[in-house]
């Protein structure tokens, strides 16, 4: 804990935190940001369930919309960075980024093993192909994780609040 | 009624202190309206790429539309609900909030863009749905839409940091 305080005393963070628009400009950012990967996730995993993006293979449609998501995950993490430095104690020690991190480490690795898979496989390159139960079954399970993301990225402000007795943060 | 009046009866009502009290009811709420804001901006943001001959150039205009647009009013009835959800036990300060006015200044105004697309520009959409570059004003109502939606997003968020001292949740936006 004492090391997050100080490290929020170093003049990078105080600059940020006193900034009337550094922190705002970074959360408007982020929020764009989740919005792109979200949405991007989302129409593939529509597209999987045989429910938009119909009359085009699976792999175009990974092809249109996995790069704007990677690009948006890149822009998350440097947002991500920035919000941190300003508030390294809040940040840090909130339960529910821990949590958030370890869903996201989940999502990519769903996400590397899906994109592999429809890059080794032909089938995917047929429009009128659409994927068996078990990777419908993977699109729902991703649009879960997507959905659990976004509201643990929300709750590391109340982390005391929703954790009660297990947020570290409630503790000092 | 004066308005301020208004708004302090929106924040003595039954609602909003059941929004304000219930532990975690706000924060769900806030979630809730992040997820739908999610559906608003990204199927416009497809849509309007769409338009500039950005992205998805492969597929018909009005199938990209078709498949997305559901989506996006999904998003806005839901974003309007906890939108107002979130105003009500903040209805005082927010209802003094010059950021707050200009986001919903902000939505009307893409409302009348997307109005004059869908009854002026997209009336000939069948002349130009698999063709490119699409028409001046279709390439225009997409960047206006882009830009007048991000600023709604970055006025959205601004609220939370020019919160009046009253505001119950001011100390943890």
């Amino acid at each position: 804990m004492d090391l997050l305080i100080a490290l929020g005393q170093t003049p990078i963070s105080l600059m940020m935190a006193n900034s009337a628009w550094v922190v705002p400009t970074m959360q408007s950012i982020h929020i764009i940001c989740v919005t792109i990967a979200s949405m991007s996730v989302l129409i593939i995993c529509l597209r999987v369930l045989g429910v938009a993006w119909q009359g085009v293979s699976l792999r175009q449609t990974v092809a249109r919309f996995a790069p704007w998501a990677w690009v948006a995950l890149i822009l998350l993490t440097l947002t991500g960075i920035v919000l941190i430095f300003a508030e390294p104690p809040r940040e840090i020690m909130a339960l529910s980024m821990w949590i958030k991190m370890a869903l996201l480490a989940v999502l990519i690795a769903v996400a590397v093993r899906f994109l592999r898979l429809v890059r080794n496989s032909p089938a995917f390159a047929a429009p009128e192909v659409n994927p068996d139960g078990a990777l419908r079954r993977r699109a729902v399970f991703t649009l879960c994780l997507v959905v659990a993301i976004i509201f643990l990225g929300r709750f590391i402000a109340y982390d005391a609040l929703i954790w009660g007795r297990l947020s570290p943060v409630g503790q000092f | 009624m004066d308005f301020s009046l208004f708004c302090a009866a929106l924040q003595n009502s039954g609602l909003a202190q059941w929004i304000n009290t219930t532990r975690g009811v706000y924060t769900i709420i806030e979630c809730v309206h992040v997820i739908a804001i999610t559906l608003v901006f990204g199927a416009i943001l497809v849509i309007d790429l769409r338009l500039l001959g950005v992205a998805s150039n492969n597929r018909p205009f009005s199938s990209v539309s078709r498949d997305l647009l559901r989506w996006c009013w999904i998003g806005f009835v839901i974003a309007a609900l906890t939108g107002a959800m979130l105003f009500l036990p903040n209805a005082i300060s927010i209802g003094q909030n010059r950021q707050f006015w200009i986001k919903m200044a902000l939505i009307v105004v893409a409302g009348i863009n997307m109005m004059i697309f869908e009854l002026v520009t997209a009336r000939s959409v069948a002349v130009w749905d698999n063709t490119l570059p699409t028409p001046v004003a279709a390439r225009v109502s997409a960047a206006l839409s882009i830009l007048l939606w991000t600023a709604v997003i970055v006025f959205g968020r601004l609220v939370g940091f020019t919160a009046v001292v009253d505001d119950p949740f001011a100390e943890v936006l």
